[in-house]
């Protein structure tokens, strides 16, 4: 399957964020109780792949109408998520998908292995937040949290 | 004379409530009563000593210390460093996680003050930040270009972890383990020479 050169994740508020605009790790915690049957637990992303998948990741909504990234969103090139799951300590525990939805075709899951114990899934979580590029300011018409 | 001795009193109280602010809550730095309305010199001066302030408030022009307690040196920087992270724990309304917490910025702050006092400069070195997160832990992370080095304080202590993890710049480390099963100290000692050499 081809996948393009960087994935988006969106941060829902400025709880994720410090106060010079870092990310915070816990932007990228898999909810390690979620596991489905497959062995995988997942976090969403939406994947890069024309020029409107920005644009159209700041713009959705929540059901209750608000802007579902209200304090922006960060971009993280796949290869660096490739390199990661290279080290040592993490190799082979991360993969990623694609998931289109019926309203976002750019949906797509990181997926982790559900048998990591929670200290591995922190490090990981702070290994995709370290690899982070660059962060993208929300629209001017959202509410930052 | 009352009225000096008053001026320095509120000095120091504010100096010392900067101080306390850092501290947790089962800290031993001695009360100082705010509402008191005439300075008592004979009950406070003999707690205070022990903090080299004995010398301040008896004669204002020399500075001889007392006993040396390191928490209590270098605040300016160590505070600097840990003010956002104490500033979250202080929120924290998990007062069991918070104390936690405050257990290991306390290490971390002594050894930070290890290292001035050594000399090192530490002076450019990012703050410390934490975020209470949803899953109810607290996550204690120092934000570098090419590393990070986190705490996690669970509501479950023995599931309390660590982690450094560093791109190609910086060694390509993943390493993370429980903190229960780890000498705090050593760790923090560990991660503050990573930091060092690394920045």
């Amino acid at each position: 399957m081809n996948y393009p050169q960087n994935c988006i994740k969106g941060i829902p508020d400025g709880s994720f964020l410090t106060e010079d605009g870092s990310i915070g790790a816990h932007l990228f915690y898999f909810k390690t109780e979620r596991s489905g049957n497959d062995g995988w637990v997942e976090q969403s992303i939406n994947w890069e792949d024309d020029g409107t998948a920005v644009d159209f990741t700041l713009s959705q909504q929540r059901g209750d109408g608000e802007f579902q990234f209200r304090a922006g969103i960060a971009i993280i090139p796949r290869n660096e998520i490739d390199r990661l799951n290279t080290l040592h300590a993490i190799q082979g525990l991360l993969f990623y998908e694609r998931h289109p939805l019926a309203n976002n075709p750019y949906h797509g899951n990181i997926l982790l292995k559900a048998s990591v114990q929670k200290p591995t899934m922190k490090k990981i979580a702070a290994g995709l937040a370290l690899i982070v590029s660059k962060t993208i300011a929300p629209r001017s018409d959202s509410v930052t949290g | 004379m009352i009225d000096s001795l008053q001026e320095t009193y509120s000095s120091l109280q504010e100096i010392y409530s900067r101080i306390a602010m850092t501290l947790p809550a089962d800290s031993s730095l001695p009360l100082l009563n705010s509402e008191r309305s005439q300075i008592n010199t004979r009950k406070f001066l003999p707690k205070m000593q022990q903090f080299g302030f004995k010398d301040i408030m008896a004669r204002p022009d020399e500075t001889a210390g007392g006993k040396r307690v390191l928490k209590f040196l270098s605040i300016p920087i160590a505070y600097s460093l840990m003010r956002p992270a104490w500033s979250v724990i202080r929120e924290t309304r998990n007062q069991a996680n918070a104390d936690e917490a405050r257990k290991v910025l306390l290490v971390i702050q002594e050894t930070i003050i290890d290292f001035q006092l050594l000399q090192f400069d530490l002076g450019y070195l990012p703050q410390l930040h934490a975020f209470n997160v949803d899953d109810g832990a607290i996550l204690i992370e120092w934000i570098f270009d090419d590393f990070r080095i986190g705490f996690s304080i669970e509501s479950e202590p023995k599931e309390s972890s660590w982690y450094l993890v560093s791109n190609a710049n910086s060694g390509e480390i993943a390493a993370s383990g429980y903190i229960s099963r780890i000498d705090i100290k050593t760790l923090a000692l560990w991660l503050i020479n990573f930091v060092l050499y690394h920045s």
